[in-house]
């Protein structure tokens, strides 16, 4: 066997019994999640959903404050609150609080200008105090006068009838939070944007309705999204700490017996990042937070009595979802030991090497199931054609979120605090230099509604 | 509500500066969901029955095949075969036939696994400089290289020939061909029943023709470089690929599927 020199015949064994272990682990972990994504996408094929709010879409109409957290997002400042000011929500019920946090460039500018001009949207500078956006829209929440509190990232585009249909869901008093669909609109640009606009199709289309549609719950993804703001007050508010304080505000809210629904009509189109280390960037900033709420809240979901056996078992899921990739190298790491054991010639039963083949062909292959079911639903016909390149991502994630756990184990393990929220690359510049058309200081009208009912944007 | 931006060199700042290269936002318009009729899966369960025991009844000959096709293309690249050896693979199952080539020894020629372990990472380091997204994937090889490298330095007696490998690659790839059918079956005629079945039945044979283009690949490795790039060979080549393939069948699959139930109407 060869594993190191000079390795006596008791290190050989250990290192054997590791190696089998850890493969073991990767194989019963990874199955598992494998059999949840095939179950997932067989559901989401075959089942109808059992709610749809859509149908409430504009009957309920509660006081809503629209929060857009900003940090240096002078490029896309403009459209967002370009998009809100054109929503066709009642204005006498809608307030849009665009809050600068910490902004060095032209944000600032921008959301006075709007606010200077449309009484709907109230400027909130932050100069002081912890930053990221959690802080920010703890702050933004004590001047919100909403019963329900609507959430956008600055990068998004809102279409008009979109705050209608994500209040829409409040009607149900059990609701606390809502969850909209995000659909890349940079699709077309790289071939990571491309990949990554399958991967949201299938996480929103097939996982998130899925969830919804077996009674579990859907995450709330912090934009594109809502919570009620008494729900929000009896959970004790944002965390400030948390890097992905939307999936810690989920779990809390279910903790307390308040629903989470998803509205997969509404949706809002984003960007996702087009070059890799941006990409890095926002998934090493999911891992840490996602893990970290683990730590936080696992005591407190598994004797939650407000939860179903398999809403704890989903949440589990949920949370751990990113130790999936330092297990899968682990496994790939002592399946290569096993292979110079004279072990792996001599595979005895028939059962345990279909066991092992099946993890490691059809096991990995049903998130690409996921993916597929995705794109069928959504009528993406040539795109698909890309789903094989997604391996690419697959590895490039599982080594970006490996990284990213060791450095935050390390710095649990020195007694260091979080890493510091790090905001995602955006790459639509929209002209920054000059932020509106024409070199003026007022942003372009986006959307028109023509007389066949299209809405058009910019001009048309 | 159909969005759409358009690109407006006069009005648009994106347009103006080209930013927003996309014409068009597409309108959402997924559909609820697709009835799986037990007609669908009656038609998957006989399709995956029918392959699996096709596969399990014909092992012979199916072995049989393979062997004298990745020895076709073996000798197609000149490398000389000194025969057939029998090796068993699992009890149930019958033994495969492998072909017998020189391995290359490189513990006894540190020049040439020098050279050898140079271009393979040369190689690599170029993938990990051009190719940003490969790079998670391509320090694995890495690893893998230098691990091979330190099994040939420092325990030689490690080394195998392609017998061995054969029998190796075979038991991973007789299990892959009998769990195929179901797997094809669940992920090709559940979303479409005729073209599903017909795809089934291509993707196997495909499955079959392909391990044998991997194999004599890997089989011409061995007797050129030893075990150096086999970990490599077999990690990128074994199940990963059968993986691939089924993967692109898939995408496939989907696409038509996709094109049938939303036409020009697809995205």
């Amino acid at each position: 066997m060869g594993v190191q020199p000079g390795l006596g015949k008791k290190g050989k064994m250990i290192v054997l019994l590791l190696a089998k272990f850890f493969l073991g682990l990767a194989i019963v972990v990874l199955t598992l999640y494998a059999i949840r994504h095939y179950v997932f996408a067989l559901c989401r094929l075959a089942l109808r959903r059992p709610r749809d709010f859509m149908e409430l879409t504009g009957f309920s109409l509660p006081r809503t404050s629209v929060l857009v957290p900003m940090h240096n997002e002078e490029a896309v400042a403009a459209d967002i609150l370009q998009a809100l000011v054109e929503c066709d929500y009642d204005r006498t019920r809608l307030e849009v609080l665009a809050i600068d946090d910490n902004s060095e460039d032209r944000t600032s500018a921008i959301i006075d200008d709007y606010a200077a001009r449309f009484s709907m949207v109230k400027a909130i500078h932050r100069h002081e105090g912890a930053g990221g956006k959690a802080a920010a829209l703890q702050e933004a929440t004590r001047q919100a006068t909403g019963e329900v509190l609507l959430l956008f990232d600055a990068d998004y585009f809102p279409g008009p009838s979109l705050v209608k249909q994500l209040v829409a869901p409040f009607s149900d008093p059990q609701v606390g939070s809502v969850m909209g669909r995000v659909v890349p609109h940079n699709t077309d640009k790289t071939l990571l944007a491309a990949l990554l606009g399958l991967e949201r199709a299938a996480g929103y289309q097939v996982g998130q309705q899925a969830r919804y549609n077996l009674g579990l719950t859907p995450q709330f993804g912090g934009t594109v999204g809502g919570v009620r703001t008494s729900a929000l007050t009896s959970v004790g508010g944002w965390n400030t700490e948390s890097l992905t304080e939307d999936t810690d505000l989920t779990f809390r809210l279910v903790l307390h017996g308040w629903k989470v629904a998803y509205v997969n009509r509404a949706e809002c189109y984003e960007e996702v990042p087009e070059s890799w280390p941006a990409r890095e960037t926002q998934i090493a900033r999911w891992a840490t937070g996602h893990t970290d709420c683990l730590h936080r809240l696992w005591p407190s979901l598994l004797a939650s009595r407000s939860l179903s056996l398999t809403e704890k078992v989903d949440a589990l899921f949920v949370l751990c979802c990113y130790l999936t990739a330092p297990v899968l190298i682990l496994g790939w790491l002592a399946s290569l030991v096993l292979f110079f054991s004279p072990q792996m010639h001599s595979v005895p039963v028939l059962s345990v090497a279909m066991l092992f083949v099946g993890y490691q062909m059809f096991g990995n292959q049903a998130t690409f199931f996921e993916l597929g079911i995705a794109a069928l639903l959504d009528g993406m016909n040539r795109r698909v054609l890309l789903m094989p390149c997604n391996l690419f991502n697959f590895f490039a994630s599982t080594s970006a979120i490996s990284k990213a756990l060791v450095r935050f184990y390390l710095r649990k393990l020195w007694g260091a605090g979080g890493p510091p929220w790090s905001k995602t690359r955006r790459f639509r510049t929209n002209g920054k230099e000059r932020p509106f058309a024409n070199g003026s200081s007022h942003a372009p009208k986006l959307f028109s509604q023509g007389a066949n009912g299209i809405y058009t944007r910019s001009g048309d | 509500m159909v969005v759409r931006i358009v690109r407006n060199p006069a009005t648009s700042p994106a347009g103006r500066n080209g930013t927003m290269r996309r014409p068009f936002i597409y309108p959402h318009r997924s559909i609820r969901s697709i009835r799986i009729t037990r007609g669908r899966i009656f038609l998957a369960a006989v399709t995956a029955i029918l392959l699996t025991v096709l596969v399990a009844t014909e092992q012979t000959r199916l072995l049989a095949g393979h062997n004298w096709l990745t020895r076709a293309m073996v000798e197609l690249a000149g490398v000389p075969v000194e025969g057939v050896a029998m090796t068993p693979l699992f009890p149930g199952l019958e033994p495969a036939p492998a072909v017998v080539v020189t391995a290359s020894r490189l513990d006894g020629s540190p020049f040439e696994l020098l050279i050898l372990f140079a271009v393979g990472i040369l190689v690599l380091l170029q993938i990990h400089r051009r190719v940003p997204l490969a790079r998670g994937f391509v320090i694995f090889l890495m690893i893998l290289l230098l691990v091979a490298t330190g099994v040939v330095v420092f325990h030689p007696s490690s080394q195998f020939g392609s017998v061995e490998f054969t029998q190796i690659w075979m038991r991973g790839e007789m299990l892959v061909w009998l769990l195929l059918p179901w797997f094809s079956a669940a992920m090709f005629v559940l979303i479409h029943p005729l073209f599903g079945a017909a795809w089934a039945v291509a993707t196997q044979v495909y499955g079959c023709l392909w391990s044998a283009v991997r194999l004599a690949f890997s089989i011409c490795l061995i007797h050129y470089s030893g075990i150096l790039f086999v970990p490599l060979a077999w990690f990128a080549l074994g199940l990963l690929a059968d993986m691939v393939y089924l993967v692109v069948s898939y995408s496939i699959a989907v696409e038509w599927a996709s094109s049938q139930a939303w036409g020009r109407r697809g995205k």
